[in-house]
Order: C-alpha cells, then structure tokens, then sequence
C-alpha cells in the first residue's frame, strides 16, 4: 500500500540565507533519489525554517518496481546446430546463468539473432531504500561554511539534534552524525523536550498548534502581509523591502509582529541612514506616512512570543534608540566641516596597496573626466566645472565617520557623499552626480542619469580596472574578489545606452597612462601586459553580454575580433549582421568577404589594427597606389578593373563614415561590393603563373582584407563557405 | 539583579554544571577567548571546562567614558565546555534564567555570526544572541584556533556582562549600571575611562610602543623556542595588545596592519603547535584524570 514519507531534520538555527537553497537541493535530490531507486511517487514538498528542514513524499510506492534484465548469450547461428537442437555454446550458456535449456528466449539485435534469457528482478521494500539513501541525502547539502560539532564529525550547517522519519506510521532508522532517528519531533532549540508524534498528519497539526509555519514562501507572505498591516495600523504604510521579507521570515518559525516608536528628533538624519540603522542593525521596517516622508515608528518581528509583548517592544525601542544616537553623532561629527574638508582626509587612506591613496584617485578621477569631456558632446552647462568638483568629492565619503571602517552605513557610500554635500552647499548637479557614481552597482541597476555622473561612474570604474590589473589582481577563474568583471559591464551598459562615442581602447589605454604619470606603474612596465589584459576583459565581458541579448556566438565574435573602439557601434554593428542573418541576405556577403580573405596566404593575414587598417581604407579611398601595393598597369581583366573601382568606391564611402561613431553602417555599404567580388574570382585567375601579375592581385586583396576587417572577422562567422 | 550577583549567579550556575571557575587573565586581552583558559585548552584532546569573568581591552571603543555604550575596557563572562555538550543551547536558556531573564517572557533569537579573529588564527560558527533585539552573548562552536583544525569542539559561550545588567537593571548608560551596594559602574571605571581614552588616543609614545611591540615579539619567538610556551604566549598577548594600542593611536596604516596581524599571527600558531606538542608529551594529564574520575565514579 502506498504511504507517505515525512522527514524532519531539526537544527539548531540555520543561517537565515541559507534556508531557501536547501530546500531546493533536498527537493531536487530527493526527486533524483526515489526516480532511480525505482520508487514512484504522488509528489514531493520541501519546507523550511531555520530550526528544520522538512521532506514530505506522497503516496510513496511500497517496493521498488520490478525490473527486467535480459542477459545476452551467443548468437543462434552458434547456439542452435543445423537440426536445430542447442549446441554446447547454448548449453554452457544456460548453466551459467543457473537457468533450464528450455527457458532461453531468442533476441533479435542489430548484429543478428541471439539467445538471451529474461530474469525479473523484483523490487526491495521502500524503507529498506530509504534508509539507505537519506543519510547521504542529508550530508550531501551544499552550504556556503559547514562545520562539525560533535565527535562524529559529520559536518552541517549548523548541529543537527534531531531527526524525525516516518514511513506511514512507521520510524525509519537513519543515523545522521551522533544523531539516530525517531518518531519525535523538538518544538525549541532551546528546549531538549522531544514531542512524539502519532503518525504524519499528527506531526503536522503538533507543529501548526505551536504557531510554527513550516512553509519558506508562506512564512514570507505572511511576514509581509503582517508587516503591511501591522504598518497600516500605525498610520502609516510599510517601506516595502523584499530581501527584508526574505531575511525576517528565515529568521523564526512562528512570527509575531509588534510595532515601535524612536524619537521624532531622528528625522532629522537623512532616510536612508535611519531606513538602514533599521534594517541592517536590527532587521526592523521603516514606515512612511501620507506624504512619502518617514514616520517615527517601525514594525518588527518575534519569534513565537505572545507574552510580555510591552516589555519585548520596549527592548526593541531602546536599541534602536541607541543605534540611531550613534547614527546622529556620526552624521553631527560629519557636518560639522563641509565635504571639501573631509576630502582632504582622503589623504590618509590607503585605496589599494601599491596604488596610493584615495586622495590620488580621486585626482586621477578629475583628470580622466577631463580627456573623457573633451571626447563627448555635452549639452549641460557649466559640465566641466561640474565633474571636475564631483570627481574631486566623489570618494570623500569614504572618509566619513558614518561610511568609514565597513559599519552597516558603508552601504550608504555616495548617498552620503550627496547628502553631506548638499549640506556643504554644493550644487545640485554636483551633489547628484557623487551619487550617481557608483551605478550601476548590480545587474539590471539604474544607470547615472545626470552627465557629470555618467562620466565618473565610467572614470571611476575604469581607474579601478587599470589599478587593480596593475596590481596583477584581474579576475582569474571564478576569483574576482574587486568585482571587476562587474564594473567592466558596467562600463559597456553606460556607454551603449548613452550612447557615448569615446573609444573605450583609447580610453583604457588613458586610464593606464594616468597612473605612469602618478608613478604608480612599476618600473618593470610599459604598460602593455595591462593595455591587453584590460581590453581582454572587455571584449570577454561585452561578448557574454551580447550573447546574453540573444545574438549568434559567432556574429558576436566576428565583431569583437575587429579592432573595435565604441561599445555601441559594436553592438549595431552585431545587430546588424543578425538581422542580415534573419532576412537571408548574410550568406552572400559573407560568402564573398571570405573568398577574399581565404586566397590570401596565411602568413599575410596579420591582425588587423586600428591603424593598418585605415592606412588601407585610406589608400583605396584615395585610389593611391603609393600607399598601396597595386599597379593597376598590371591589371590584365576587365572584371579586375571593375572590381577595383567598386572596391575603391565603396572604400572612399566608408572612410566618409564618421569614425568611429557610425562605423556599424559598413554594412549599408560593403555588401554593394558582392556582385564584383563574385564577378572577379570567377573569371580571375589569382594564382595565376606570372608572378609579378599574381603578386599585384594578392597584394590588392591583402589591401582589401585590412581595410574591410577594420568593422569586422568575416572569417569567424560560421555557415558561409567559400 | 547588581552587576556582582549576575557575576555570582553565572559563577554558581556554570559550577554546578561542572566547570571550574578560573581566574581572568593578569595581562590585557581583548577578549575572553585569549585567556590560555580558552585559547590553550581548546587545542588537543583533553576536556575541559571553565567560566570566568574577563576584563576585555578594547584600546579603540574608548569614548573618555561620555559615551552611554561605548567603553575600552569591558567584562565578559567567558564559558567554555569541551567537548560542547549537545544540549548547549538549552543549558545557556537556563543560565539566562539564572539571572532572571525567562525565555517565555522574551524575544531570544539567534542571528548567524561567524567568528574569526585574524591575530589568534582561530575561527568558529555560531551566533550572536539577541534578547529584544539586544545582542547579549556571542555563542560559538570554535573550529580551528591557532590555524589547528580542532578536535572535539569547544562551545564558547561569551556573555556581554554590562549589556545584559544594563538590560536587567533598565538603565540605558553603562556608567549607571549598579555594580553592587549602591556603588555604579561609573564610580568605578569613568575615570579609567577618560584616563585609557587619553592615553590610547593622545598620549601613548608611538616609538616607545613600536619599540616594545618589536621587543615583545622577539620574547615571544624567543621563549617558544626554548619549549617556555606560557611565558611566550604571554608575550604574544602583550604584543596583541600594544598592536591595539598603536592602531587606536592611529599609528598603524592600511598596509602595515596586515603585516602586523601577520606576525601575531604566526606567533599565535606556533604556541598553539607547540602547545599540543608539550601536552601529548606529559601525556594529556587532563585525559587520564578523567578517565580516573569515570572509574571512581562508576
């Protein structure tokens, strides 16, 4: 008979974060589990709170399936003699297996016809499987830091005290570390009461009646609708806040919500320190009042109290009160000297080892800003004062008592910069744009909006790259302990969708210069290990971006093993050759770029850069053999005449493109060149004998093949054959 | 309760539950855990259990005693059971209730804090407590000290003394918690305050300090070496403590910090190495003794 299957493992408090994984793993491994083992099931429910991980199985089937497993003989042309009767292979074969002559079967394979014999395999008992398995089931959750705790040395989480497993009505015996299963459940940590329960569904009613809700996603819910409520209640509503949800609910089992008061006078502090001092610290709401502004209350959570509720609110009240005192004296200390003060300050904190201190960043900022202003169209007025002015306070937060030495408020890094200059009478743009620096700081965060913010954002993250690759700590692996792959996608974002015409090459190669300048290069470099390693990490991050939008691996690739410089222009250029692919127009062109590029020996196809490549475009643009390596006297074909006059024509209205903002659009151009393209190789002998004739030609397509590979590697592109 | 009596009845509770009511340490820790009560006896195989009450130096949380919560010179009550029983939670809900705080009538919650303190190489998995959102103990399963992985564990139980008289008392300004027949913390201890504020901030010689860190180091390094493994260690704590002196003096940079954890550090690592080594020599006495005390008893 079908019965269900209840496991409980009972911990002492799990790390709130870690509670919603394991859950997930236990499902996943459970349903792996009980799939190979043969043990069919109605379906499995995962739950958790940080004192227990809980495994409900429906409807578990009593005994493994029955399997049927065909032993394979020798073949009948073999076994079975010309009369028909077994020979000795058949008949060796039969006592081997330990079966009678007259049960072997005949099979037909892809080989021929076979003997075979078919045994049944019946199944073992369901508690028997189970008893085996869970063990590893459980030891086998991931946690990001396990550790032991007993003399068993199994390692979890945190101490398992107890586990409950029931068949139907009966215990399971698994051992877990020390721990040996039982019929009981703990209703505390704190208690070492064990409750037995009679059967499944007793287990679940004993825990419902002691308020625990089992369920994460339920116990968030519920968290979140008591938070509204609770909120509403006061007056007010809840600052919404999903990780908080999150946390509070994986923090107990039985929430009960209170709410508090702290002192009217701390609104005067800026929202997000009090919103923080809340949340960080103590894991407590913010409540806003009618007109968006913060109430002087807050809504927390305990864990399954429902007496001396007054008191346990007045605890609350009092360490909040004292985070907050803190708070206020930071936030007094601070104001007491304007932001342009406290930059000074940067000085004497150290930003990397080897790479000086804060204060030098941030006048690298300033002086990065400048090259990126000059090489940018703004329409804000007065910008260069502007981003000079928050290039120069964009870090002096970093010396505040509120941000500095990594407390809760750290977080608020630039909200305070802004804050603290808004205070000093700096200029709204200025004060906006030392917020805005940091963004975006996740994936899929807003970007700076302001122009000053946008351009130290990009200095900011770029100085870092160029620094920390200095220092040899460029990510390697899964190590990026400076999250500088982060920081570089935040540079394309910013400049593909603001659409920024700088070249980012140009601008690495600034940023890295900057730091010569400052000495801070040692003395065993040039510069060049870092130029590459940099612009490396670029074009790997701008290509997992890119494909992550969906566009084709190789489309992707051709484009970035171009000598790129602006992040947009790629990314049209990118989009362009897709929706080509999409109409069917790109197999042709493609097709005649690499009938040019394929001719071309080897050792002449030489990377393609920046420079020799508009040396190239130039020289056909301006039809001048002097830069080029044609004779056209040496021209002996009709179509060789022809298509070098399309080549020239279509090159002279590429060079007109305007570099390197619009270079995408060789692709309105390039593909007017295909019927030439074909016209020639097909009537054209490159190869030919003469060598002086056959020289020219190549030394042409070479031309051809740098100029044209300055937007794009036809030759990664995948599908088109020459 | 006075700040004397939750000492006292800590003190009874723990004792009655066998451990020994140790002394605190004669030199300045930063905390409890640096006492060889715990950092020594957590290594190697010998069981062990003790309670007592640290004085902990924190030479930057000095506030010239204006500040209602922050002091540079505090107490724990530091516990310490090896191996950690398996019903240590429980066991530390009924010391609370020793001092008078019932778990049905409040908010005791434990928040994940991984501990870990560079200088000792030591780290452990556990919690903060938090009694009405108040975090009074620092609850710890050690798993390594002196970069030895360990082996039992030791629970560590480190009750925050003046957070939870202050709690119990209900006044929010640790200069008024009663310490015991009408006298207050602050009549005891403002005036070191202001004076180790003072000294730590202002008036501290950075040479002097940077030329005794040297020469405690050297001792220490010194007396290992020679097999004197409490006199080292000792040496190693005066080196841990004019390091947090020389850093509240704003005397250490970013840089040199890490070096000087370094070198704490691997003094740290090489008493707790030697320190098992002398043990399992004399043959873990504390082992046999308990072995005996079984016999005896069963």
């Amino acid at each position: 008979m079908k019965k269900d299957f209840l496991l409980e493992i009972g911990c002492e408090n799990l790390p709130s974060g870690y509670i919603d994984d394991a859950v997930a793993q236990l499902e996943r491994s459970f349903r792996e589990t009980l799939k190979s083992q043969r043990l069919p099931f109605e379906s499995i429910g995962v739950s958790g709170t940080p004192n227990r991980l809980v495994v409900l199985v429906k409807q578990l089937a009593p005994m493994q399936e029955t399997k049927v497993e065909t032993v394979t003989g020798p073949p009948v042309s073999v076994a079975v003699d010309k009369d028909g009767n077994y020979t000795r292979a058949a008949l060796g074969f039969a006592e081997r297996e330990g079966i009678e002559p007259d049960s072997l079967k005949r099979i037909s394979t892809g080989k021929g016809e076979y003997l075979a014999i078919e045994r049944k395999i019946s199944g073992r008992s369901a508690g028997k499987i189970l008893a085996e398995n869970v063990p590893a089931l459980i030891s086998g959750i991931r946690f990001p830091k396990a550790m032991k705790w007993d003399g068993s040395g199994f390692r979890f989480a945190r101490p398992v005290r107890w586990v409950l497993a029931l068949f139907g009505d009966a215990v399971i015996k698994i051992r877990v570390g020390n721990v040996v299963s039982s019929g009981s459940t703990g209703l505390s940590p704190f208690s070492r009461e064990r409750v037995g329960v009679d059967g499944i569904g007793d287990y679940f009613s004993a825990l419902k009646k002691h308020g625990i809700i089992l369920d994460n996603a339920e116990r968030k819910k519920q968290v979140s609708a008591m938070a509204a409520r609770a909120a509403a209640e006061t007056g007010g509503h809840l600052v919404e806040d999903d990780g908080l949800c999150s946390m509070v609910a994986n923090l107990l089992e039985s929430p009960v919500v209170m709410s508090g008061k702290f002192d009217r006078s701390f609104l005067e502090l800026p929202r997000e320190v009090i919103v923080t001092a809340l949340k960080s610290h103590q894991r407590y709401f913010s409540v806003e009042g009618a007109g968006g502004g913060l109430k002087p209350a807050f809504i927390a959570f305990a864990d399954g109290a429902t007496r001396n509720r007054k008191e346990i609110v007045k605890g609350y009240e009092r360490v909040l009160q004292a985070r907050l005192a803190d708070a206020r004296f930071y936030f007094n200390e601070d104001t007491s000297a304007p932001l342009g003060k406290m930059a000074e300050k940067l000085e004497g904190i150290v930003w990397l080892e080897g790479l000086g201190t804060l204060r030098q960043k941030a006048e690298r900022l300033e002086v990065l800003c400048g090259w990126l202003l000059e090489r940018i169209e703004t329409v804000e007025p007065g910008i260069e004062e502007t981003t000079a002015r928050a290039a120069r306070l964009a870090k002096a937060d970093l010396a505040s008592e509120m941000v500095k030495d990594g407390k809760e408020f750290t977080l608020l890094q630039g909200y305070i910069g802004r804050e603290y200059a808004r205070a000093s009478g700096e200029p709204d743009p200025v004060c906006e744009a030392i917020y805005e620096h940091y963004f975006p700081r996740f994936s899929g965060d807003r970007l700076p909006e302001g122009e000053a913010g946008t351009l130290v954002s990009i200095a900011d993250k770029l100085d870092t790259i160029a620094g920390c690759h200095i220092q040899g700590l460029g990510p390697t692996g899964s190590q990026d302990p400076y999250a500088l792959r982060r920081q570089a996608i935040s540079i394309l974002r910013i400049m593909i969708e603001r659409r920024l015409t700088v070249s980012l090459r140009e601008a690495a190669a600034r940023g890295i210069d900057i730091f010569r300048e400052e000495g801070l290069l040692p003395g065993d470099e040039d510069g060049k290990r870092v130029f590459a390693e940099v612009l490396d990490l670029f074009a790997q991050r701008f290509n997992t971006m890119l494909r992550g939008e969906g566009f084709d691996h190789d489309l992707v690739t051709s484009v970035l093993s171009s000598p790129w410089e602006v992040p947009y222009a790629v990314r049209d250029a990118v989009r362009g050759l897709q929706e080509m692919r999409g109409n069917g127009s790109l197999s042709d062109f493609i097709l005649a770029m690499k009938r040019i590029i394929n001719i071309i020996p080897k050792e002449r196809r030489e990377r393609i850069s920046g420079a020799s490549g508009r040396e190239a475009l130039d020289g056909l643009a301006e039809r001048d053999e002097s830069r080029l390596g044609v004779k056209r006297s040496l021209f002996s074909e009709k179509e060789e005449q022809l298509f070098f006059d399309a080549s020239c024509e279509a090159a002279s209205r590429l060079a007109g493109l305007e570099f390197p903002a619009e270079t995408a659009r060789f692709l309105e151009i390039l593909p007017g060149i295909v019927p030439a393209v074909n016209a020639y190789f097909d009537k054209v002998l490159v190869n030919c004998d003469d060598s002086a004739v056959r020289e020219n030609r190549l030394s042409f397509l070479t031309d051809l093949y740098k100029a044209f590979g300055l937007f794009c590697d036809y030759s990664q592109i995948a599908g088109e054959q020459a | 309760m006075t700040f004397q009596e939750v000492v006292n009845a800590l003190g009874r509770f723990w004792s009655e539950r066998g451990c020994l009511l140790i002394t605190p340490y004669n030199s300045e820790v930063g905390a409890g855990t640096m006492n060889p009560g715990t950092f020594l006896r957590v290594l190697g195989p010998e069981p062990w259990k003790a309670a007592y009450i640290e004085p902990s130096k924190r030479p930057k949380d000095g506030r010239y005693g204006e500040n209602p919560n922050r002091v540079q010179q505090f107490n724990q009550y530091q516990v310490i059971l090896k191996p950690a029983p398996d019903d240590v939670l429980p066991l530390y809900v009924e010391s609370l209730e020793a001092i008078g705080i019932d778990r049905s009538r409040h908010d005791i919650r434990l928040l994940e804090d991984d501990w870990e303190s560079p200088t000792l190489g030591a780290s452990g998995l556990g919690w903060e407590v938090w009694l009405d959102g108040m975090e009074i103990t620092q609850f710890t399963y050690f798993q390594q000290a002196g970069g030895l992985e360990l082996d039992p564990i030791s629970a560590e139980i480190t009750y925050g003394l003046e957070r939870i008289c202050m709690y119990i008392q209900g006044v929010d300004d640790i200069m008024e918690i009663e310490w015991g027949n009408g006298i207050r913390w602050g009549d005891l201890n403002r005036q070191g305050e202001k004076e180790f504020s003072e000294f730590h901030f202002e008036a501290a010689d950075v040479s002097v300090c940077f030329g005794i860190f040297e020469k405690y180091q050297q001792e220490a390094a010194r007396m290992l070496g020679m097999g004197l493994i409490l006199p080292g260690y000792d040496y190693i704590l005066k080196c841990s403590h004019i390091f947090n002196v020389l850093d509240a003096r704003g005397a250490i940079s970013v840089s040199e910090r890490t070096s000087y954890i370094g070198k704490i550090r691997d003094l740290s690592r090489m008493a707790a190495g030697r320190y098992v080594a002398q043990r399992e020599e004399l043959g873990f006495p504390l082992l046999k003794r308990e072995k005996a005390g079984r016999r005896k008893s069963g």
